[in-house]
């Protein structure tokens, strides 16, 4: 297909379209981290909750089995 | 915006964007003037009206916002001048392939349309450093509406001064008195703009999912630490909290 052109155009045109390319494909890189570090976070967050609901009807418990003294 | 149906956007976008360019390298004649480096023109002309009409797009998000005082306009005013500077990033670097193919040169300062570009991308890479100088959230967003709606106004401006000057080495390609494209030109140049507007839509969409999801997080890891559950420190990994507009509930 680019035997016909002379080699230097061919070389702008292909630079340019390289140059779309390239920015496209480091701006989904960027967006891609972005939601990776969200992901993290909710991960994080589910696994707090997690903890917490754990500890909180162990600590029910302790509370109902402690002496009052009466 | 929410993030129905980015897949199917997404799938459409790439879906376009391919086809565009197979008919650029397969399909369209070669043009009798410029040749190879014509091709050029289906990735170029397309970047730059998508980022024009996305910083215009940013201001009238932002003259909604001061109408509305909803951060949502804000948030999506922000993201459509980001995404049009990004836009104009590709605009000024394949424009200068262009112009080093066909004129010898990278940049011409005496040419209109290349210099009027120039001032309009450099205008809004202002708009970061004026959203960074403002602490006030409430504050920032006013001011970047401001900005957002001024800087909007002064693109069509900016656009039929240029028409209307004189001197010009930039082809003009539609409307012209020879009749402008021929049509199987103008549907690939169609068909590739087409391909870079689902890209924008597709990448706004994208964007404002993210701010959206991490204004989430945060306002639930509020409301966890004010039940005692969970660590008081915000993890560093929090996306956007400095500059960016959040989502959150007010």
């Amino acid at each position: 297909m680019f035997d016909a052109v002379p080699n230097d155009e061919t070389g702008y045109v292909f630079a340019a379209y390289m140059v779309f390319l390239v920015l496209l494909l480091v701006y989904l890189g960027i967006l891609g981290a972005k939601f990776q570090r969200i992901n993290r976070d909710i991960s994080e967050l589910t696994d707090e909750v997690e903890s917490g609901r754990k500890q909180a009807p162990a600590e029910t418990k302790a509370g109902a089995e402690e002496p009052t003294g009466v | 915006m929410s993030g129905r149906g980015i897949k199917q956007l997404s799938i459409a976008t790439a879906l376009v964007l391919v086809v565009g360019f197979v008919l650029v390298f397969f399909w369209v004649p070669m043009d009798a003037d410029q040749g190879f480096k014509q091709k050029i023109f289906y990735l170029h002309v397309p970047l730059a009206i998508v980022a024009l009409i996305g910083f215009m797009a940013g201001g009238v998000e932002g003259y909604r916002h001061l109408r509305s005082n909803d951060r949502r306009h804000d948030a999506n005013s922000y993201v459509f001048i980001h995404l049009s500077i990004i836009f104009g990033v590709a605009v000024l670097i394949t424009g200068m392939l262009w112009a080093k193919a066909s004129w010898g040169h990278y940049w011409v300062w005496n040419e209109p349309t290349l210099v009027s570009f120039l001032i309009v991308f450099l205008l809004y890479c202002t708009y970061y450093p004026f959203r960074y100088a403002i602490e006030d959230r409430d504050r920032q967003a006013r001011y970047a509406s401001v900005f957002a709606i001024t800087a909007g106004a002064f693109v069509p401006l900016n656009f039929m001064a240029v028409r209307m000057a004189e001197s010009l080495i930039h082809p003009r390609v539609f409307a012209t008195s020879e009749g402008g494209l021929p049509g199987s030109m103008m549907f690939t140049f169609l068909v590739c703009l087409a391909g870079m507007a689902l890209l924008w839509v597709t990448l706004v969409k994208l964007e404002l999912l993210g701010k959206q999801t991490s204004g989430q997080v945060s306002r639930l890891r509020r409301a966890l630490e004010a039940e005692g559950i969970g660590a008081g420190d915000e993890p560093s990994g929090t996306v956007g909290r400095r500059i960016a507009p959040n989502l959150e509930a007010r």
